[in-house]
C-alpha cells in the first residue's frame, strides 16, 4: 500500500516543537475533475450545465417512459402513487404510440438475446428480472 | 436512496436547483446541503441521522478543545478522548455482537455455557466512513495540519451526501477550504463529472449487478455443488464485480459533488494493472489506504526501526484494515493475506541480490492479480469454511459448465479491459466535450443513459461497500 512509499517523513511523535498550521498536499488527494481551464470553460458554466442536464432529462422523459412507469409502480401504495401510476402508464402509452419508446425497446431486446445465449449455440431462458 | 435509481435522480435535480438558486449566500447554500444530506441519510433510517449529528458534534468539540490549548498534555488528553469516543461508536455498532459471540464460543470450549446479552444491533449505513472522516479531522487539528473548522463546516464535511455512505473518505484539509468559499463551476469540471456519473452508472447498473445476480451470488451461495469451471469463472466475476461496484460509487460520488461545485479526490486508478501489491494499494480505495498510512501505519512507527518493525507495522495495519470492513474472520484473513504479501515484497526488496531483475511486468501483473483474486474469495465468502470449500472445489478440476454464459465472459473481459485503456482516456474525452454545444451534449448524455437503462438489471442491489 501507499504506506511503504513515504511514511518516514511523518513518523515523528507528538512531542516535537509545535509547527504552525500547514496545508496538507497529498498526491493521492488530486481530483479527477480538476482539468486545465481556458476562457471558454469559464463562460457561463452554470447556464451551460443546467442546459445539458435539462436536455438530458427531457430526452429521457420522452424516450424512457417504461422506466418512469416501473419506478411509479414500485412506490409504496397510496392514493398519490395510484394517480402517479395511472399518469405514467398513460404517458408510456402515448410515447409508445408515436414510437418514442422504440429505441429503448430495441436495445432491451438485443440485451435479452445476449443474456439468453449459451455456449455451444444453444439458447437458455433469460434470467428472470 | 441508491445513486442509480430514479428516486435519487429526482432528489439530485431538486438539490441542484435549490442549492444553485441559493448560491448568493454560501452559508445558506451549506445549510441547504446539510439538510439535503440528512434527508438522504434519513431515507435509510431517520434514527441514525441523530448518530451522524452526534458524531460530528463530538469531533468538532474535541477539535475545538484541542485547538484552545497550547500545552501538549491537554491536547493529548482531548485527542485520546476523541479517538476513544469514535472507536466506541464504531465498536458498539459494528463489533459488539461479534465480540460477544466469540466470547460465548470461547466459554463453550471450557464448558461454561452462558446466555450473553446479544443486541442484534442494526449497522448504520456508512458508519465506518463517517467515523474515519471525523477522526482524521480531529487528529489533523491535533497535529496542526488543519485549523479547527466551524461547526457548520465540520458537520457538512461528515454529512455531505455524495460521499456519506461509501466514501471516498474526504479529508478536512481537502474539503473544508472548499466549503469556506462559494464554489464555482467550470465546463471541464462539469463534463468530467457527468462522464464519471454515466460511466459509474454503467459499471454498477449493468456490469456489477448482472454479474452479481447471474454468476457470483449463485456460485458463492453453495460452492460445494459447483464445478471447477463455475468456481474459477465466478472468482474472476467477483473481482470484476467488486471493482465495478465500488469504483462506480466513487465515480458517481465524485461526479455528483462536481455538479455541486466541489472536488473530491480520486479513489480508484485501474487497480488490476498493478505490478506489485504495494502498487495495488496505491490504486485501490486510495482514500482508505492513504488514511491507514497516515493515521495508523505512521502512528505505529511507519518505515522506522528496521525490517522487522516495518513488517510488523504492515501486518497490523492490514489486519486492522481487514477488520474495518466488518466483524468476520474472513475479512481478517483477507487483511492478513495482504499484509503477508506486502511484508514479503518489502523483505524481497531488501534482500534481493544486486543485479537481479524483477519479473517481467506482464507476469508480475498476472501474479499480483491472482493474489488479489485469492483474497477476494475470502472477502466474499460467508465463512472461512465456505472459502475453503470454494478453493477445494477449484482443485477438483471438474470442467463441467452449468452457469457460465457468453455474456458473463464478455462482461468479465470488459471489466478487465477497463484496466488497460489509456489512464487519461476519460479526461481527454472531457477536454473535447467541454467545448460541445450544450443541447447536443445533453442529447448525447441522455442517449447514453437510455442505453444503460435498457441493459440494466431491474432492481439495483445496494452497493457492496454500503455494509461497511
Amino acid at each position: 500500500m501507499t504506506v511503504l512509499a513515504d511514511a518516514d517523513a511523518d513518523a515523528a511523535g507528538g512531542s516535537e516543537p509545535v509547527p504552525p498550521p500547514r496545508r496538507v498536499a497529498h498526491a493521492d488527494m488530486e481530483s479527477p475533475v480538476e482539468l486545465p481551464t481556458d476562457e471558454q470553460s469559464r463562460t457561463r458554466p452554470l447556464a451551460w450545465t443546467t442546459t445539458v442536464i435539462a436536455v438530458a432529462t427531457l430526452f429521457l422523459f420522452l424516450t424512457n417512459a417504461v422506466s418512469l412507469n416501473g419506478w411509479a409502480a414500485e412506490l409504496p401504495p397510496s392514493a398519490l402513487s395510484a394517480r402517479l401510476i395511472a399518469a405514467t402508464q398513460a404517458w408510456e402509452d402515448v410515447t409508445g404510440r408515436i414510437g418514442l419508446g422504440a429505441p429503448r425497446a430495441a436495445v432491451h431486446g438485443a440485451w435479452k438475446k445476449a443474456e439468453a445465449a449459451r455456449f455451444g449455440g444453444g439458447e437458455g431462458t433469460a434470467p428472470a428480472q | 436512496m441508491l445513486f442509480p435509481t430514479l428516486t435519487f435522480g429526482l432528489f439530485f435535480l431538486l438539490v441542484y436547483a435549490v442549492v444553485w438558486a441559493a448560491s448568493g449566500s454560501n452559508e445558506w447554500r451549506k445549510i441547504l446541503l446539510l439538510v439535503a444530506s440528512w434527508a438522504f441519510y434519513g431515507a435509510w433510517d431517520w434514527r441514525f441521522v441523530a448518530l451522524l449529528i452526534f458524531s460530528a458534534f463530538v469531533n468538532w468539540a474535541a477539535a475545538s478543545l484541542i485547538s484552545r490549548s497550547e500545552e501538549e498534555g491537554p491536547r493529548k488528553f482531548w485527542v485520546t478522548a476523541g479517538v476513544i469516543a469514535n472507536l466506541a461508536i464504531l465498536g458498539f455498532f459494528k463489533y459488539y455482537d461479534f465480540f460477544l459471540e466469540q466470547v460465548g464460543l470461547l466459554l463453550d470450549q471450557f464448558g461454561w455455557h452462558r446466555d450473553l446479552p446479544l443486541l442484534s444491533i442494526i449497522l448504520p449505513v456508512g458508519v465506518s466512513f463517517f467515523t474515519f472522516q471525523g477522526m482524521s479531522y480531529m487528529i489533523d487539528v491535533y497535529k496542526r495540519r488543519v485549523p479547527p473548522a466551524r461547526l457548520l463546516d465540520m458537520t457538512l464535511l461528515m454529512s455531505f451526501f455524495p460521499h456519506l455512505v461509501a466514501g471516498p473518505i474526504v479529508r478536512a484539509s481537502h474539503l473544508i477550504p472548499q466549503f469556506r468559499r462559494a464554489p464555482k463551476l467550470d465546463r471541464g469540471m462539469v463534463t468530467m463529472g457527468i462522464l464519471l456519473i454515466v460511466w459509474g452508472l454503467f459499471k454498477k447498473a449493468v456490469v456489477a449487478s448482472w454479474l452479481s445476480v447471474n454468476l457470483v451470488d449463485p456460485v458463492f451461495f453453495d460452492p460445494t455443488v459447483r464445478s471447477s469451471t463455475d468456481l474459477i469463472v465466478a472468482a474472476y466475476g467477483y473481482a470484476v464485480q467488486i471493482y465495478c461496484d465500488f469504483s462506480a460509487y466513487s465515480d458517481m460520488a465524485i461526479g455528483i459533488a462536481a455538479l455541486l461545485g466541489y472536488r473530491f479526490p480520486i479513489n480508484f486508478n485501474q487497480p488490476y494493472r498493478a505490478a506489485s501489491l504495494q502498487d495495488f494499494w496505491r490504486r485501490w480505495h486510495i482514500s482508505l489506504s492513504s488514511w491507514l498510512r497516515d493515521y495508523l501505519y505512521i502512528s505505529l512507527g511507519g518505515n522506522r526501526g528496521g525490517l522487522f518493525y516495518i513488517c510488523r507495522n504492515l501486518m497490523i495495519t492490514m489486519l486492522l484494515g481487514g477488520i474495518w470492513h466488518g466483524a468476520k474472520w474472513t475479512f481478517l484473513i483477507w487483511g492478513g493475506l495482504h499484509g503477508l504479501v506486502l511484508a514479503a515484497e518489502r523483505i524481497w526488496r531488501d534482500v534481493k541480490p544486486e543485479g537481479w531483475r524483477g519479473l517481467p511486468k506482464p507476469i508480475a501483473i498476472l501474479l499480483i492479480f491472482h493474489i488479489v483474486l485469492l483474497g477476494w474469495i475470502f472477502f466474499r465468502a460467508d465463512s472461512f469454511a465456505t472459502a475453503i470449500a470454494y478453493l477445494a472445489g477449484i482443485g477438483k478440476l471438474d470442467m463441467a459448465n452449468a452457469i457460465v454464459t457468453p455474456l458473463a465472459v464478455a462482461l468479465i473481459l470488459l471489466g478487465m479491459a477497463m484496466h488497460f485503456t489509456p489512464p487519461r482516456a476519460t479526461r481527454d474525452m472531457a477536454m473535447v466535450l467541454r467545448r460541445a454545444n450544450p443541447l447536443l451534449l445533453g442529447l448525447g448524455i441522455g442517449a447514453m443513459i437510455l442505453v444503460i437503462d435498457a441493459m440494466r438489471f431491474e432492481g439495483v442491489a445496494p452497493f457492496i461497500y454500503y455494509q461497511f
